[in-house]
């Protein structure tokens, strides 16, 4: 056993948290981001939460990142001379994309985000294979060979090259690949079929484009990154957190950047899982706000759920992913009233720079931070632990000024309607990820985190019939916490499309195989012992004629036909719960195999330090709450004791958060240290 | 009983979700391409009297289209007392009720199901679905039909299901009359799940809420949606617009027809005429009143504020008026397959009325109307599926060439155009489904009109017939009369058709609208029209041109020839500024003169 340290690199804040495997016990730090040098910021965390918790360098076995880069690459437009290598007749695949419009269908002022390689750098080689995998035209080599070269003169540092149907037949690509080593050694290559093997041409074109954009800058900062750590005289196992809700290795991630993506909020579900385990409620929504935005993702059965589909700042991925839904309504969003005399909030936030108008840092715009200073659920005096002292004046001032006045409203009442309508928000995201996917809320916990989760969780229970909400013991460092607890997560797909009456059991079972042995030796590579390698087969299946999969898990057990039949059967029945209706005389199809690769990590139980001598009620105020005014408790979570009740209304601090408890709510700190906090209806149903 | 704003806003999320869960719910489910990978489909929610509270939108000529047919339903059909809950009402009449306010075409199916709430109707859950086919003198309606029974099955509106229970002999009634009865009734399934998703959720609102608050919730969206569309239509200056346009103008069927309208805006009211219009023609492009009403909102919708909540309130403050028996409201027994293209020369034909009151706002004429589709038979390679003896449909490129350029932006090229929104479907997709290769897809070079801010380029799409006893139709417009430009903006490219015949034998063809059989191995080109272009090409930054050049959406000959942008033919690209400035200033003293 050893240190695990975790870092996840958030808009606002940079949260580390260090965890001793063995005692469970954890040392926790908040350092600011540094955007134009994330590695300074980082690095500094590093040296203070070593420092704090007096461990020796060298016991720190493993380093796990949680990073926002591809995402800001995306925001911030990096040049970077992508190339991009089509079948003949197809280099504008990648601009024309599905051609629709997808956000609203009267905004005919709409641009799609450009395209990540321009047309000048998009060329085109001889050679077509068709959906049966036949070759109908071989690769032209000299063409190809002349292509590279005017990339290679066009100084392109990074080439994607995607060919119709090379999902199922990677033969040109793989060629390709080695032309490119022979003629353009320097460039690194991405290429369709080993980043997203799967059909739809725009799509896998998109992914493998966004892999290769992003590949050079990725390569660049974990080598510096690398090189940071091993300055300072540590040898740990460097990882990443993916989209898949897993880590990978430094080595990985240079290959496959783009399974880099939303590398910090799935840490923040991985946590929302870890918790619902421990905490006994197996089905979960996790919901981490902070100063930006809010994300939630969905736990069932202990494991967060994963999306069919996905997009990074309007580009289309094809990657695994937990289900996220973000929104724009963090601590920092704006609120402001539209042209009809309508309320809204955000997308746009104050950030950390100027802040909120409380900051008192030259903001001017009301802000949900804002809001809950004026209705007295924050503190001024104690927010991120006293280090920044609110101004609630100047909250007053912004609120009047921008919401109160035009409204004809006093300021408390706009304060509350800013509040409810960032609620509104963040129900909506709840839904997408629950009522969307035919989860009803009322059989869900929520488990909420981040800086401002727990102020707003208890309130949005309520609106949802949510039973149970959950706060863990550091709210504000809970995705840095993901990221220590996370297991080693690789995915595998193989296509082949064929009714699931014609499978042959054998066959499968060798694709299935195959798939195996790649995951066994990417794990083995990496030092995951037998023991601790997991390995979860599925299909993907529909309706012969539907373009959408369902995934369903199969046991490991080797294929049989009774096997291929119970599959069918738990096909119909996912699709008559997902979707309400079942095809039963309909064929199913088979479309992908999918291996999944876990390398388990171990999961300490973690020791809370609570100095129980202290009384924990240390004043009181007044709250206002949807009903008025309520002289509310505070406590100090630091002293709260497992087994502690609370009855609402009251108010819980601690360093990077604050809980809200609403009337006719009661709190209980369970062993773990966690709040486990019930509604009025709402009874736990385990534990 | 008024509703605070908080409450207001919770609950227009939640109509808004509801009826994107429904359309999301038909994409996943169905099986056709058409629906599952163009998602030509979209839900629309409905009060207790029949007035649109939300949309779940996907194309726009659907949605608007709904409340016409839903009042028709209503008030000549099913009045809302003899309704029970579980009915699913289903119809696909042009022209039921006696006028021509049903469903657009014959293969769009509208579902309507009412929404009670302990036993009191609360509202209406309604999705519209194109489906691939209902019948008619050739697979998916593609044909010129001269007369609605060409158009296959034509459903009065009727009860598909009654309190809960599937009319099993209905159902294999209409089945019966599709050439694809295994995807109709994947779709149809699709569909009557979706809109009970609808209606489960909307009973699971009033759970929460009650009948009184979603109700009045619904009355003040309603008020604030008008409120907000008045005070839009307020900026447009008070006056009368008058424009017109011209569909088949090539000479096809007898053309070029004329569309006319004349706007009027006074004090944040305004209203559509299309007198002067010409009567309606022996050919599937005649729009019904629904359709023609949808394409009017559509517009005003696009030049008011795209963000204003979807709602019988946007519609108040505009009325629409158009002649009976016209190609923009017509009656039995006219053919409507095509109503579309009709429809997008609504857009450009409003467009360009309102382009001198606001000039900011509007955009140049756009590609319009684009079908492109072919069936056939291989039963080597596409064995499964498919209608009679595996006959596999492919189409592509629905409507996605280029659009007008903007006042402050260049047009959209390759894009779905106004009124379709209809996704395409990746070629992987097509060629697993049917017996075609795709040659090219490619944007258009030179095709986008010259402008300060170009047009959007038009698509070049090529495919090969790998089927036996195929059949291939195609529609497209403006092949003489181009996509025209505004304010000294150029016209886009016209649209052409090619055929290359397995022998080799090359030709363009005729008429922009037509079918023909094709052999194996004959090879399609479309090449889609371009946008018009906005203000004066001389005025386009230069560099904005060499842009252009370097990307290859415009020629070194046009950059000058248009732009008056002299480049040089290295790899470099380099501006001749001297001799750009001299040619441009020589150009813009004759055009003075």
């Amino acid at each position: 056993m050893g240190y695990s340290l975790g870092i996840d690199t958030g808009g606002t804040h940079t949260d580390l948290i260090l965890m001793d495997r063995e005692t469970g016990r954890v040392w926790t730090v908040k350092v600011p981001t540094t955007s134009a040098d994330p590695l300074k910021g980082i690095m500094l965390g590093i040296d203070r939460v070593l420092a704090i918790s007096g461990n020796e360098v060298a016991g720190l076995d493993e380093l796990i990142y949680g990073t926002t880069l591809v995402t800001n690459m995306l925001v911030q437009r990096e040049k970077v001379k992508t190339g991009l290598i089509t079948t003949k007749g197809f280099r504008d695949v990648l601009e024309i994309g599905r051609a629709y419009r997808s956000s609203n269908i009267y905004d005919i002022q709409m641009d799609p985000p450009p395209p990540l390689v321009s047309r000048d750098l998009r060329l085109e080689v001889t050679e077509r294979i068709n959906f049966q995998g036949q070759v109908l035209e071989a690769l032209d080599e000299e063409n190809c060979r002349a292509v590279v070269r005017k990339l290679k003169s066009r100084e392109v540092e990074t080439i994607a090259v995607c060919l119709l149907h090379s999902y199922i037949n990677s033969s040109h690509e793989q060629r390709i690949k080695a032309i490119i080593a022979e003629e353009y050694p320097e460039a690194y290559v991405s290429l369709s079929y080993e980043i997203n093997p799967v059909f739809r041409e725009y799509e896998r074109t998109s992914t493998t484009v966004l892999n290769a954009y992003v590949t050079p800058q990725m390569v660049e900062h974990l080598d510096d990154f690398e090189m940071q750590v091993s300055q300072r005289g540590l040898q740990s196992w460097l990882y990443t957190m993916q989209a898949n809700g897993g880590k990978s290795s430094f080595s990985v991630a240079r290959k496959c950047p783009v399974n880099v993506t939303n590398s910090g909020p799935v840490a923040g579900a991985i946590a929302g899982a870890y918790v619902a385990r421990v905490t006994g409620f197996p089905n979960a929504i996790t919901l981490d706000m902070g100063g930006t935005s809010c994300d939630v993702a969905l736990i069932d059965g202990d494991n967060p759920k994963f999306a069919a589909e996905s997009n990074v700042e309007g580009y289309p991925v094809q990657i695994s992913t937990i289900d996220l839904s973000i929104v724009g309504a963090g601590g920092g969003s704006v609120a402001w009233i539209d042209s009809g005399g309508g309320l809204r909030v955000g997308p746009r936030s104050a950030g950390a720079d100027p802040g909120p108008a409380c900051y008192a840092q030259g903001g001017t715009e009301p802000t949900v931070t804002d809001a809950n200073l004026i209705t007295d659920r924050l503190n001024p005096g104690y927010f991120l632990g006293g280090e920044i002292c609110l101004d609630r004046e100047a909250s007053k001032r912004a609120i009047d000024t921008f919401i109160a006045q035009p409204l004809g409203m006093t300021t408390l009442e706009a304060a509350l309607g800013i509040l409810q309508v960032a609620n509104a928000k963040m129900i909506r995201a709840i839904k997408l990820v629950s009522v969307e996917r035919g989860y009803d809320p009322h059989d869900f916990v929520l488990i909420a985190f981040g800086g401002a989760g727990p102020l707003h969780a208890t309130q949005l229970a309520e609106e949802l019939e949510i039973p149970v909400v959950i706060v863990p013991p550091f709210p504000g460092n809970t995705s840095a916490l993901g990221l220590v607890i996370a297991d080693m997560r690789y995915d595998y797909v193989a296509t082949q499309i064929q009714n699931l009456d014609d499978v042959d059991p054998a066959l499968s079972e060798k694709t299935l195989q195959a798939l195996e042995a790649q995951a066994h030796n990417q794990l083995s590579q990496e030092g995951i012992p037998a023991e601790r390698q997991c390995l979860e087969r599925s299909f993907d299946l529909r309706y012969f004629g539907q373009s959408h999969e369902l995934n369903i898990p199969v046991d490991g057990q080797p294929l049989a036909q009774e096997a291929l039949h119970r599959i069918g059967l738990a096909f119909h029945a996912a699709h008559r719960r997902i979707h309400g209706h079942a095809m039963e005389g309909d064929p199913v199809e088979v479309v992908n195999y999918r291996v999944s690769a876990v390398g388990t990590s171990p999961k300490p139980d973690f020791a809370f330090q609570r100095n129980g001598n202290q009384d924990a009620i240390k004043g009181r105020r007044n709250v206002f709450f949807d009903s008025g005014h309520l002289r509310s408790p505070i406590y100090e979570r630091h002293f709260l004791k497992p087994g502690y009740q609370i009855d609402g209304p009251a108010v819980i601090e601690q360093i990077a958060s604050t809980t809200v408890l609403c009337p006719n709510q009661s709190a209980r700190v369970d062993a773990h240290g966690n709040l486990i906090i019930a509604l009025a209806e709402g009874k736990p149903r385990t534990q | 009983m008024s509703v605070n704003p908080i409450t207001l806003e919770v609950i227009r999320h939640a109509f808004e979700s509801v009826a994107e869960q429904m359309t999301a719910a038909v994409t996943r489910t169905s099986y056709s391409d058409i629906v599952k990978e163009g998602k030509d489909c979209s839900s629309a929610l409905f009060d207790q009297k029949g007035r649109l509270i939300a949309e779940g939108a996907n194309v726009p000529i659907h949605l608007n289209c709904l409340t016409p047919v839903l009042e028709t339903v209503l008030s000549h059909y099913f009045p809302a007392d003899s309704l029970a809950q579980g009915d699913v009402i289903l119809t696909n009449d042009p022209y039921a009720g006696g006028d021509s306010k049903g469903s657009h075409h014959t293969n769009d199916l509208i579902s309507i199901q009412p929404i009670f709430w302990k036993e009191v109707l609360l509202g209406f859950a309604t999705i519209m679905v194109h489906h691939s086919d209902v019948g008619g003198m050739w697979p998916g309606n593609s044909a010129w039909n001269q007369e609605i029974w060409q158009e296959g099955l034509r459903m009065q509106p009727i009860k598909l299901y009654k309190g809960g229970q599937l009319d099993e002999q209905l159902l294999s009634l209409i089945l019966n009359n599709s050439r694809t009865p295994y995807k109709m009734r994947g779709d149809l399934m699709a569909q009557v799940s979706a809109c009970t998703k609808g209606v489960r959720a909307m009973e699971r609102l009033a759970d929460k809420y009650g009948l009184e608050l979603l109700t009045a919730s619904a009355e003040e969206l309603m008020e604030y949606s008008e409120r907000q569309t008045r005070s839009q239509l307020a900026k447009i200056p008070d006056g009368k617009y008058e424009h017109e346009e011209f569909i088949l103008e090539d000479g096809t069927a007898g053309g070029p027809y004329r569309l006319k309208v004349a706007i009027e805006v006074r004090d944040g009211n305004l209203s559509v005429d299309y007198m002067g219009t010409d009567p309606q023609i022996k050919g599937p492009i005649n729009a019904p009143w629904s359709a023609t009403y949808s394409a009017t909102l559509y517009t005003l919708r696009c030049l008011t504020d795209h963000t204003i909540p979807s709602n019988a309130g946007c519609q108040r403050p505009i009325i629409v008026t158009a002649p009976e028996g016209s190609l923009v409201n017509c009656r039995l027994p006219a053919a409507t397959y095509q109503r579309m293209v009709v429809c997008h020369s609504v857009v450009d034909l409003i467009m360009g009325a309102l382009a001198p009151a606001i000039p900011d706002r509007i955009m140049a004429d756009s590609c319009g109307c684009i079908y492109n589709s072919g069936t056939g038979i291989n039963l080597e390679t596409h064995s499964r599926g498919g209608d009679v003896e595996c006959r596999q449909g492919w189409s592509d490129c629905c409507s996605h060439g280029g659009l007008g350029a903007r006042a402050t932006k260049d047009g959209l090229g390759a894009m779905a155009c106004h009124v379709t929104n209809v996704a395409n479907p990746p070629v992987e997709v097509t060629e697993i489904g049917a017996p075609v290769l795709v040659l090219e897809r490619a944007l258009r070079p030179n095709s986008g009109g010259a402008g300060q801010y170009r047009g959007g380029l038009g698509q070049i799409y090529t495919w090969k017939s790998l089927a036996h006893d195929a059949l291939f139709s195609w529609t497209s417009q403006k092949t003489k009369i181009p996509p025209q430009g505004f304010f000294k903006g150029k016209p886009g490219q016209a649209g052409r058709w090619m055929v290359r015949k397995a022998d080799g034998e090359q030709s363009e063809l005729e008429h922009a609208i037509g079918n023909m059989e094709l052999e194996y191995g004959d090879v399609v080109t479309c090449l889609m029209a371009g946008g018009g272009g906005y203000g004066d090409p001389l005025l386009r930054d230069p560099d904005a041109v060499r842009q252009d050049v370097i990307r290859g959406f415009v020629s070194i000959q046009n950059a000058r020839g248009d732009y008056g942008v002299v480049i040089s033919g290295s790899e470099s690209y380099e501006i001749d500024l001297a001799a750009t400035e001299a040619l441009r200033i020589d150009r813009l003293t004759k055009a003075d003169q």
